[in-house]
């Protein structure tokens, strides 16, 4: 193969890409715990259809594979709706579907984990569901609920190097792009390896840090 | 207008059931090679050498964090350039194997550490050989305790398996693939390889539930 310089020329590139990654990462977290939320409070305190519908959709995107996600959000939707989706668009789509589908789980559990008795303590002291969901049992459910949340971050953030095959330039594509320049794959892949184990590491060490403190909060 | 038009990849439809073979068959090799590396990994990790445990978990922390595509990237790109050339069938399912092995390992760690080790005393005290405690007494409380979680590990390998298609292991994601750029019909193809993804899985997870019931039978 053709080869110019060294995989080290190319910082830069891997640099750009490693922003794109945790940026994409991110917004699809954010999006996905909103979207996830409503499904998961759906399915735990929804009526009969709602409940059903919730549940569909979880088990749905649970079991299809990021690749196909990627995929059908890129070229599947652009081909239907006629309206061309940049690929970081078609990307965020794909992880907002996987990461709400795990998210809802995520939050069905911890609102569940909540005592029955809160809910009769609430009710006895005169509240309705609303306001006695969002002032006693949330903010319960919500210390549960975020040590998991930073776990789906960790997959999330791995998924979305299948975002490489529908050509945007995060990092496994950047890696990909100076191994068609520079020819050194060994290189080039321990290195994408070392730096997805870096951050990953890093951020469920974090989780596992958080999840001891909120432990003895109580 | 788009027109959504099954009919269009029918062409195809011959070509699934082979490709859904294939998928089930990249799940199944590296389901049990991952469990039975996964067996020594946890082992060691409860070892009472602190080296080995400091091992064990190096791998778990290595293997969990890095993507599963980067790995295969490794396995095909990486170690043909260093002269070890893996087909893209055993490259994936290397890939799939130290991926899983290192989840699975939790998965059996965790069964482990809920047999009360008052178990292990009174089958001691009865006289059983170390050997027949392990076999008789120990691993079938194991097995009843991560059998629910095992089956979510198995959903996972499967979506996991789809990797094979970037390097052109003609699985069911490669038809999804193939047929999508052949055909251009990108939806029709994703919806049909999506709904297939979602029986095998709606499958899976019934069959493990079936299992857990029948080891539950009889229990306490």
């Amino acid at each position: 193969m053709f080869a110019t310089g060294s995989v080290w020329d190319y910082w830069r590139v891997f640099v750009n890409g490693l922003v794109l990654t945790v940026e994409l990462s991110f917004i699809a977290l954010v999006l996905g715990f909103v979207l996830g939320m409503v499904i998961g409070l759906g399915r735990t305190y929804g009526p009969h259809p709602v409940r059903l519908a919730c549940l569909v959709f979880t088990e749905s995107f649970r079991s299809i594979p990021p690749l196909l996600l990627f995929f059908g959000a890129f070229y599947g939707l652009s081909y239907t709706t006629g309206v061309t989706l940049s690929p970081f668009q078609a990307s965020v789509i794909a992880m907002v579907l996987e990461a709400s589908a795990f998210i809802s789980e995520v939050v069905r559990a911890a609102f569940r984990s909540v005592d029955r008795g809160q809910w009769d303590a609430a009710r006895a002291l005169g509240l309705r569901f609303w306001p006695a969901l969002r002032t006693i049992i949330g903010p319960q459910a919500i210390r549960v609920l975020i040590p998991p949340t930073i776990g789906v971050y960790v997959a999330v953030l791995k998924d979305s190097s299948f975002a490489s095959i529908v050509g945007l330039v995060e990092l496994t594509r950047a890696g990909l792009l100076v191994r068609e320049t520079v020819g050194d794959s060994l290189t080039v892949f321990l290195l994408l390896s070392g730096i997805y184990f870096v951050i990953n590491f890093t951020i469920s060490s974090g989780a596992l840090a958080l999840e001891r403190r909120f432990r003895f909060a109580h | 207008m788009y027109q959504f038009n099954l009919h269009a990849i029918l062409g195809y439809f011959g070509q699934l059931p082979s490709s859904i073979l294939v998928t089930l068959e990249i799940t199944l090799i590296a389901l049990g090679a991952s469990t039975l590396l996964a067996l020594p990994i946890a082992k060691a990790r409860m070892s009472g050498s602190r080296v080995a445990a400091l091992l064990a978990r190096a791998y778990v922390e290595l293997f969990r964090n890095i993507p599963l595509l980067v790995l295969l990237y490794v396995y095909y790109f990486g170690l043909a350039q260093s002269g070890l050339h893996l087909s893209n069938f055993w490259a994936t399912i290397l890939a799939l194997t130290t991926n899983a092995a290192a989840y699975g390992s939790e998965i059996i760690r965790a069964g482990y550490s809920a047999v009360p080790t008052g178990q292990r005393e009174a089958a001691r005290s009865l006289g059983l050989r170390p050997a027949h405690i392990e076999l008789f007494v120990v691993l079938p409380q194991v097995v009843r305790v991560i059998l629910p979680p095992f089956a979510n590990h198995c959903i996972g390998v499967l979506i996991g398996s789809s990797i094979a298609a970037v390097i052109g292991v003609a699985d069911l994601s490669d038809w999804m693939l193939a047929t999508g750029s052949e055909a251009f019909r990108y939806m029709e193809s994703f919806l049909v390889a999506a709904v297939i993804y979602i029986g095998l899985c709606q499958g899976v997870a019934a069959a493990m539930a079936a299992l857990d019931r029948r080891s539950r039978r009889g229990a306490y």
